[in-house]
């Protein structure tokens, strides 16, 4: 068992991989109950409907290889360290590639099975809804399709194992000397390629967005998520330069209490780490506003609202994908915070008590959601033009108060989720204990 | 048998723009010495230290390290060159705190490295101080036995160098004795080189032979005179203004 070691170091620190496994078990499940629903209205007369399930399993597709890559690579970035301890003393880049991809595989295995199963209870419960609203046949019945459970497997271990080599590409591959060197002093390292693949997703959204405004509305709205999905991931690799801008233009209102410049020179460390926390975070408030505003848009202008059911189905759509993103943006926080501990234990040996520890931990809260809800709110805006205007020949989406306050606690409620109360947990014992 | 492990000619390495941490440094260590490279913080120790052991490559010169020019190996053969040859003791984050001691220690074979027997690995405790400790996790160890866990992770291999970067820096003298005498013995008992990066004068004193760095160049290489003098010598070193690059 040679290759054993590495992947035994890595296995060893079982609480980062928590993450991960969540957040792949509600990707088995939210892929596995989109897919039954869509093949048992496979054969059914109403075409309208099986298209839309269609759609619903798409979209769990997509979300799954980035929700679930980004977590993984959230995990195994924390693992730098090891890695290059493992390196120096006589792990090759290949055995260390090696040891993640199996440790990614090895995670994505057992949650794909437990979200499979939970997923097959919950496509029976989806079915059974759209039974009820009217949307689904009445005699529509559902069916477990053994062979549904190697799809799903696959697209996890495959991502899973993607996430994670791309976060093992710089520790494996640098010198041991330079690996040390960065898990010493956390540099946030912006390459240049990270950032020219950022500018060019989001000028691909926007260019895209712009192409679609004059088409047809139905053309328009398929197209919307692919704006929103570029937008979100070119947001997520612009994430270090764009929470570093945030903190440039909050300084001035933070600059007054030491809490809160010790919390923006926090995030300007964590930026890159943060970053991958901002997609999920982004996704789900850009996701729910362009569902919701898509609605009160229509209802605005035309001054009625759609059919009911339509408008259940959307909702109870966006619930799932919304819950399923703060899943993942939740996971990825609370890896951050977690690796964290010592610099928390060290902020107290410094001087500061807990509780303005915490205090500086929801500043820091307070400036990542602000960020996510600013980056959403421009997101689902360029997503939502061509759409009201292809469908209602608006240029102005339109959303009502309660819609924004609700969407602000949210995402504020998911930030502090995964930030505050990690960080309330693990600065329970002493300072030194952290340390040790 | 190589006899001399550690070599270098015009070993330079610059970081960035034209800031030469380390600049046309040469020496030629033996078998069997213990050298310890002094100065200033900024000085170039670590730098020297990690392009002679293979952990960083230089911008300029040649590295032979256990007969072997290391400059143009590739990632990959570097690494089991250095798994099979060369042994590491850092200041800190030396082990693998989720293992046990034995585990820690048999590291470099459980890497595809030399194979190291279950009477070698309770020897190699043994002489560590760490007998019977092979199933502790390292996270219940205090510091000085967990660097004694990082020497004899270094040692078991029997490598021809050992590489040390401030192994006494987080211990008390005492504990501190202990970890300078394992790696003493290891040079003057088995003939391992060992080339040690220290600031302390006490610590530096347990070398054989001193070496000199200022602003990244080699400005004395001495025998190792006692304690005080290593102090003057340092302080000489320390004090003085920058030389021009």
């Amino acid at each position: 068992m040679r290759a054993g070691i590495a992947a035994q170091a890595l296995r060893a620190h079982r609480w980062a991989f928590v993450g991960p496994a969540s957040t792949q078990t509600v990707a088995a499940t939210v892929l596995t109950a989109t897919l039954t629903t869509a093949l048992a209205l496979r054969d059914h007369p109403a075409a309208e409907i099986s298209e839309a399930m269609v759609a619903f399993a798409a979209i769990a597709g997509y979300l799954t290889v980035l929700l679930v890559g980004i977590t993984m690579n959230a995990a195994i970035a924390q693992q730098s360290g090891d890695i290059a301890l493992l390196r120096a003393v006589g792990a090759t880049p290949g055995r260390i590639r090696r040891a993640v991809a199996v440790e990614a595989a090895a995670i994505a295995l057992p949650a794909g099975v437990v979200g499979h199963l939970l997923g097959l209870a919950a496509g029976r419960e989806w079915l059974g809804a759209l039974a009820a609203h009217g949307l689904a046949p009445a005699d529509v019945r559902f069916a477990v399709v053994p062979w549904l459970l190697a799809p799903v497997l696959g697209v996890l271990v495959v991502t899973s194992v993607l996430g994670a080599l791309v976060a093992a590409i710089r520790p494996a591959r640098a010198r041991p000397a330079v690996a040390l060197a960065d898990v010493a002093t956390r540099r946030p390292r912006f390459t240049a390629v990270r950032v020219g693949l950022g500018l060019a997703l989001v000028a691909a959204g926007v260019t895209l967005s712009v192409l679609i405004a004059d088409r047809a509305a139905e053309a328009a709205d398929d197209a919307a998520f692919f704006v929103m999905l570029s937008l979100c991931v070119g947001v997520g690799l612009l994430g270090p330069v764009v929470l570093r801008a945030a903190i440039a233009v909050t300084r001035p209102l933070t600059g007054l209490a030491g809490t809160g410049r010790l919390a923006a020179d926090n995030v300007a460390v964590l930026s890159r780490a943060l970053s991958g926390a901002l997609v999920p975070l982004v996704l789900a408030v850009a996701f729910a506003a362009v569902k919701v505003a898509a609605h009160t848009t229509a209802t605005h202008v035309t001054g009625r609202a759609g059919p009911a059911a339509e408008v259940w189905l959307d909702a109870a759509g966006t619930g799932v994908y919304c819950l399923f993103a703060a899943v993942a943006a939740v996971n990825t926080l609370a890896t951050v915070v977690v690796g964290r501990r010592r610099d928390l234990a060290t902020l107290r040996l410094a001087g500061a008590t807990r509780g303005r520890v915490l205090a500086v931990v929801i500043c820091e809260a307070g400036i990542v959601t602000g960020t996510a809800l600013a980056l959403a709110t421009a997101v689902a805006g360029v997503t939502l033009v061509p759409i009201v205007h292809s469908g209602l020949g608006t240029w102005v989406p339109y959303l009502p108060p309660a819609a924004w306050v609700t969407g602000i606690l949210a995402a504020a409620a998911v930030v502090a989720a995964g930030t505050v109360l990690p960080a309330a947990l693990s600065t329970r014992g002493r300072p030194v204990e952290a340390l040790a | 048998m190589d006899d001399t492990p550690v070599m270098a000619e015009g070993l330079g390495r610059r970081y960035g723009g034209r800031l030469w941490a380390l600049r046309d440094v040469s020496l030629a260590v033996p078998a069997g010495r213990f050298v310890a490279v002094m100065g200033a913080t900024g000085s170039g120790k670590s730098t020297l230290l990690h392009c002679l052991a293979g952990l960083d490559r230089p911008t300029a010169g040649r590295v032979r390290l256990a007969g072997r020019d290391i400059a143009r190996l590739r990632e990959a053969a570097l690494t089991r060159w250095r798994r099979d040859r060369v042994g590491f003791v850092f200041q800190s984050y030396n082990l693998l705190s989720a293992l046990t001691v034995a585990r820690n220690v048999l590291l470099p074979a459980r890497l595809g490295g030399p194979r190291i027997s279950a009477g070698d690995l309770a020897a190699m405790l043994d002489a560590v101080g760490l007998g019977g400790m092979g199933d502790r996790p390292v996270g219940d160890l205090s510091g000085g036995q967990r660097q004694r866990v990082a020497v004899a992770r270094a040692l078991v291999t029997r490598p021809a160098v050992v590489f040390a970067d401030e192994p006494t820096g987080a211990l008390d003298p005492t504990t501190g004795g202990q970890v300078l005498r394992l790696l003493r013995a290891a040079a003057v008992r088995d003939g391992v080189t060992v080339v040690m990066v220290s600031h302390d004068p006490v610590a530096a004193a347990h070398s054989d032979r001193l070496l000199l760095l200022r602003a990244g160049r080699l400005v004395a290489d001495t025998p190792t005179p006692d304690a005080p003098a290593i102090a003057d010598l340092l302080r000489g070193v320390t004090d003085q203004a920058p030389v021009p690059a």
